[in-house]
């Protein structure tokens, strides 16, 4: 999903401790699909509730919400809203991707194949709107804003933190970059290990930050010139260039300064409307929202929608919810020490 | 240069766990007249002043000024090393740049510290005017900030002309500690330009009140302003903690 820049794209690690206190925004969709994918069963099977509903979705939500919030950060999940009709064509093709992952799924479950059915499995997930309801639910209950975007979440994102409601906004993929957001983090408070895509073994990552101007500073190009390079690599909605990856897409873009002219290179006639894709992260449509505002967790809301509805255990929601409530007084103690700077 | 000896160990081990109390790293000043150091802590809530006269030390010699930083916890290890009876004797060592300290006792045993490159900007005492300056027995301080240390996990202390009150209070309960003055009081002398009324972090004073070696401390305050907790060290040496207050932002 979203556009792969990896290659160009220079970040900085940033701790957890470093961002206390910033509001950040968050893109829901994005973060909920990983937890569908990755809180699983060795063999594939997400987490469910006695009536068989999957849960994988709330248990990782709950769990990542309580720790930023006693990190003492302050987030806000933005949902995305109906799609670019752009877009309707990589929405099917996820969608078969998911149908034929299921069937794979199942198959490599019955013939034993637990490795496959993991993979196929992750690929399998699925989102549906009732999981999005119950998530915005939950996420509304800890005192967290959740905010509907009309279109894109994260083009709502990056307008949030261009005007300064929010100081960065958080994704995995590289589109915030393309919708002009000033700062992005990456890796939010996934701590120390991942799995490395199909393999055993794991990588550390920790939490980082791409500072759109220095990296646009850096590769001495603008940001219209940085959306043309990710047409060429592929966005959600085009295919990318056969034969070009993100080194050659930015030689290509500073020689010629738009796809506009770039044919001469013996690259493949492009045979998308890149304007209308130029468009919509460029133009994104401007949305007001409320202002976010950060309430006090409704502990009994909390439990009812996992315990009483989705039977997580008692216990350990309960001892997440009593470490909540004793970072939080800490923090707030903190937050009432003054600096003594300020009588100098 | 600076070469300097001091007879006591005792005093060293007091001025190292005081600094300890605050820092990671120590950075001394030190000229002819004597070694200072100013340096806040890691959150910026207190700050530490140390002033040793020259007269301290048995003997005592600095060229020009040189700074010395070293950090806290191999200092502490060092002065653990060092017997009740040791004689000290402290050399700069330019051109390893290292501070050496020699302990001088049954046997002759010498340390010898990697310098640490002093920071680039030097921590200067604020000039603040106090409403309120108090003289007590340290040890009644220490067990006021242990009393309402038990309910609460700050102090609030009041003045007016012949009263200093703590207080302190929380979901468990209140506790208060009054000291007047007079004949037979802990509390040796009380000057209050206005009525004051200021709270203080305990976790910060517990640790501060540790350290105190005196007898007795003097505690400067004003209203919702830092307080300064200042009490002397082998006669003509003194060391200061400042802290600043806890606002009340809900």
């Amino acid at each position: 999903m979203g556009t792969s820049l990896s290659d160009i794209i220079k970040a900085e690690n940033i701790s957890l401790e470093e961002l206390a206190s910033k509001r950040i925004a968050i893109d829901a969709y994005n973060t909920l699909y990983q937890f569908l994918s990755s809180i699983r069963q060795p063999d594939g099977t997400p987490l469910k509730d006695k009536k068989g509903r999957v849960t994988s979705h709330l248990s990782g939500l709950f769990y990542r919400s309580l720790n930023l919030l006693e990190k003492g950060i302050f987030p806000i999940y933005v949902f995305d809203g109906t799609p670019p009709t752009l877009k309707s064509e990589e929405i099917e093709r996820r969608k078969e991707i998911r149908e034929s992952a299921r069937e794979e799924w199942k198959k490599a479950k019955e013939e034993g194949r637990i490795e496959d059915a993991r993979k196929a499995a992750q690929a399998s997930s699925r989102l549906t709107s009732d999981m999005v309801e119950e998530s915005k639910n939950l996420v509304t209950s800890l005192g967290i804003p959740a905010i509907q975007a009309p279109s894109e979440g994260e083009a709502l994102a990056a307008q949030m933190t261009r005007s300064g409601d929010v100081w960065a906004s958080a994704s995995q993929d590289y589109d915030s970059l393309l919708y002009g957001c000033p700062q992005t983090v990456r890796n939010l408070s996934i701590s120390g290990r991942r799995r490395i895509s199909r393999t055993k073994s794991y990588k550390t990552i920790s939490p980082e930050v791409i500072d759109l101007e220095l990296n646009l500073r850096l590769l001495e190009i603008t940001r219209e010139e940085l959306v043309d390079i990710a047409i060429l690599v592929g966005t959600d909605y085009n295919d990318r260039v056969p034969g070009v990856g993100p080194k050659t897409a930015l030689k290509l873009i500073k020689k010629h300064g738009s796809i506009d002219i770039i044919d001469a290179e013996g690259i493949k006639e492009i045979d998308f409307p890149y304007e209308e894709i130029r468009n919509i992260f460029l133009n994104p449509p401007k949305t007001d929202y409320d202002e976010p505002k950060w309430t006090e967790p409704d502990y009994e809301r909390i439990k009812e929608i996992l315990c009483t509805r989705h039977d997580f255990s008692e216990n350990r929601v309960n001892s997440s919810l009593e470490r909540l409530k004793e970072a939080q007084q800490e923090l707030l103690d903190a937050a009432s020490q003054s600096s003594l700077t300020d009588f100098f | 240069m600076f070469h300097a000896t001091l007879d006591s160990s005792k005093t060293w081990k007091l001025i190292v766990d005081a600094l300890a109390t605050l820092l990671t790293e120590t950075h001394f000043v030190i000229t002819e007249k004597g070694m200072t150091l100013r340096q806040l802590d890691s959150s910026k809530a207190a700050m530490i002043a140390l002033d040793l006269p020259a007269a301290i030390f048995q003997e005592y010699e600095c060229d020009g000024e040189v700074e010395i930083c070293l950090g806290v916890d191999e200092l502490t290890k060092v002065s653990k090393r060092m017997a009740g009876d040791d004689k000290l004797v402290f050399t700069h060592n330019e051109s390893e740049s290292r501070f050496e300290i020699k302990m001088l006792g049954q046997a002759e045993r010498r340390f010898s510290l990697q310098l640490l490159i002093p920071p680039e900007e030097r921590t200067k005492q604020p000039s603040i005017k106090f409403d309120v300056q108090a003289e007590l027995f340290a040890d009644a301080f220490k067990q006021a900030v242990k009393d309402i240390g038990v309910v609460s996990t700050y102090l609030r202390i009041n003045a007016d002309d012949d009263t200093l009150t703590f207080l302190g209070d929380s979901d468990t309960g209140e506790a208060e500690v009054i000291l007047r003055t007079g004949e037979e009081s802990a509390l040796c002398e009380l000057q209050t330009k206005k009525k004051s009324s200021a709270m203080y972090a305990i976790n910060y004073l517990a640790d501060i009140s540790k350290s105190m070696a005196s007898d007795s401390v003097i505690i400067q305050f004003s209203s919702n302003k830092p307080i300064m907790m200042e009490f002397s060290i082998a006669e003509a040496g003194r060391i200061s903690f400042i802290l600043a207050p806890r606002v009340e932002r809900r």
